[in-house]
């Protein structure tokens, strides 16, 4: 069984001014490759500082990230900035897509930030947006797409760079429900026909109740694990 | 991919990079026009003084060269042996206008009643015309061209003598000077007119008249030297060289001095000059460099999680500093674009306005506004516009440069 994320003895604390705040506490947890996983937690539970430190954009103050078997906690800044642009993707709650470019533009980004010839480039971008249902918008820049299509765009960049894992913070959150209820179906089906990793972030009932398997959090501490079997 | 989002970033908040723009442009114009003004300053001062008498070049015997400086000389006697010969060959060199021969001297002038020493100037007027030397009449006529011309010696008159004498074109006036052998000669000159040199203190002392009268009253065939006008200021060292290699030499060597060497001012002038536009510069600068660094900073945190977005999905830190570099480069490169526009059109306007400024300290007529602007203004002024706004954009790099991806995401 590969694993894409192994933490170890887990723990982050944040200072908000003189009150230290104990973020995350003794997280010990396992993710496998192509594994459709939910962080589930009210808010403040620290699923967000999870989801920072499996990506690589925080440091821990105690314990192992193993990212596809590397220690990103001992890796450099710029160690981080290259897994995250190749083998990470993100989606964020408020869909954070560069407003000048267009969706074909902020899909395009990222592969150009590793250095993708052109042509190639072209090529992942359509497929991305295609598989995102976004075939006919992709000219359009973020301020005349919905809501749903800005976070199906933030997902096609997310997911064209063929990560090892997406991570995804409360995905859902700025959508209505019907329009939560398709994106969470798409992620579901990439997630079975691409087999990339998905770590979800969420208090959406809607998402827990169909996840295979859910971790619960609360005062930084996983409290609960839930596992279903598919079908 | 990162110059085309810079260049997007800029239409976000359009008024302000209007406003960004605006500074831009207008400083680029301020720095056009002080360098035009700056050149043309230089310039009009360089020809004002090289066809004021100075010329080009002066041929001058080796053994005068410690009197370089004109002031010196005018109490001694002229020394420059078998010059109509120099003079003939220098004139048949090239870039070479014409040259003629130059006597000071001093003395005293009287009209009867009144009496003023004077500082004696004498020149071939044929010769100086040709050099390109024109005499700023007041009143009357020039000195006349041909040796001997009229039958009588005849002077012109700096305004300022002129009026404290009481004299005026058509009196005859008793001239004394020295001659080389010490003793006092006179003779009767006919004021042919009154003219200025544009300095009120030199006005007031300065007679001039011709090589062949002032020889009659020196009593010497010698001149002081030999003063040559090029066809271009340009070709000055060039002709100088030929003159070293074709005079320094022989029996009665022969020294070449250069206008800048005879006008030590005009080096002082284009230092001090020089001061000043480096302090306006300065000032324009740093009024452009702190104004779009201010509005650099505004833009950045306004975009704080999107660079904490783009951090997070792996754009390096250095690539979000080229980022802002780039918004700099192409406000410069508008801006830039926008003052050459605006500032060729407003030079031409000026300069076709012919607007005229008050004289300068201890001259006399009033000075044309002019702006002489080359296309390297243009181009060196786009550099600095350039390195400014790079140098603006340190501050919102270094911000950026700071900024936690964590806290970046969670920046509202």
């Amino acid at each position: 069984m590969q694993l894409a994320f192994e933490v170890r003895g887990l723990a982050k604390t944040y200072r908000q001014g003189t009150v230290v705040v104990q973020a995350l506490s003794g997280i010990d947890l396992a993710v496998r490759s192509g594994e459709f996983m939910v962080v589930a937690g009210s808010s403040g539970s620290g699923k967000s500082t999870l989801l920072h430190l499996l990506g690589g954009l925080d440091r821990p103050d105690a314990g192992n990230i193993l990212f596809a078997g590397v220690d990103l906690a001992a890796r450099t800044e710029a160690e981080r900035t290259r897994i995250r642009r190749h083998q990470l993707g993100f989606v964020f709650q408020s869909f954070n897509l560069v407003p000048v470019l267009s969706a074909y533009e902020n899909v395009e980004y990222g592969l150009w930030l590793g250095g993708m010839a052109k042509p190639e480039r072209r090529r992942r971008v359509e497929e991305a947006l295609d598989a995102v249902g976004l075939a006919d918008r992709m000219h359009h820049r973020p301020d005349h797409l919905s809501g749903g299509e800005r976070q199906r765009v933030a997902l096609a960049r997310a997911l064209v760079n063929a990560p090892i894992a997406v991570l995804a913070d409360e995905p859902t959150a700025s959508l209505d429900t019907h329009t939560a209820a398709g994106m969470v179906q798409l992620l579901i089906e990439l997630n079975a026909t691409r087999g990339t990793t998905f770590v979800f972030a969420t208090h959406d009932p809607t998402i827990i109740a169909r996840a295979p398997r859910v971790v619960h959090l609360s005062d930084g501490r996983i409290v609960d694990e839930m596992r279903r079997s598919a079908g | 991919m990162l110059p085309l989002i810079a260049l997007r970033n800029l239409s976000r908040n359009q008024r302000r990079t209007l406003l960004s723009l605006l500074v831009v442009c207008v400083g680029f114009i301020g720095l056009l026009l002080t360098a035009g003004f700056v050149r043309a300053s230089f310039v009009g001062l360089r020809e004002a003084v090289i066809q004021g008498g100075l010329g080009h070049l002066e041929v001058v015997p080796a053994a005068d060269l410690g009197a370089a400086n004109s002031a010196d000389r005018t109490g001694r006697p002229p020394g420059f042996a078998g010059w109509r010969e120099i003079r003939d060959t220098i004139e048949h060199q090239p870039h070479v206008r014409a040259a003629g021969a130059t006597i000071q001297f001093a003395g005293v002038a009287t009209n009867g009643g009144s009496s003023a020493s004077f500082v004696g100037l004498a020149v071939e007027p044929d010769r100086e015309r040709r050099m390109g030397m024109a005499v700023r009449l007041r009143e009357g006529a020039s000195l006349p061209e041909a040796e001997g011309a009229g039958g009588e010696d005849q002077v012109l008159l700096g305004v300022g003598l002129a009026r404290a004498l009481g004299a005026a074109p058509g009196d005859t006036i008793a001239v004394m000077a020295a001659t080389p052998d010490g003793s006092l000669n006179a003779v009767d000159m006919v004021v042919a007119g009154l003219f200025t040199t544009g300095f009120q203190e030199l006005d007031g002392r300065i007679l001039k008249t011709s090589v062949a009268d002032a020889q009659r009253l020196l009593g010497t065939e010698r001149v002081t030297s030999v003063i040559v006008g090029l066809t271009e200021t340009s070709t000055t060292p060039q002709v100088e060289t030929a003159l070293r290699q074709l005079l320094t030499t022989g029996p009665a060597p022969l020294s070449i001095v250069t206008w800048e060497t005879r006008a030590p001012f005009y080096g002082q002038v284009r230092a001090l000059y020089g001061s000043i536009f480096a302090f306006l510069g300065t000032i324009v600068a740093l009024l452009v460099a702190l104004s779009i660094s201010n509005t650099m900073l505004m833009s950045v945190l306004e975009r704080v999680r999107e660079f904490g977005t783009l951090l997070a999905i792996g754009t390096s830190r250095a690539q979000l500093a080229q980022m802002l570099i780039f918004e700099a480069l192409w406000l410069a490169a508008i801006g830039a674009l926008a003052g050459s526009a605006l500032g060729f059109g407003l030079v031409t306007l000026i300069n076709a306005l012919h607007i005229e400024m008050p004289p300068p300290p201890a001259a006399v007529d009033p000075i044309l506004l002019e702006l002489l602007v080359q296309p390297s203004d243009f181009l060196w002024i786009f550099g600095a516009m350039t390195i400014i706004l790079a140098a603006a954009a340190i501050p919102p790099m270094l911000r950026v440069f700071r900024l936690q991806i964590v806290d970046a995401l969670g920046h509202v």
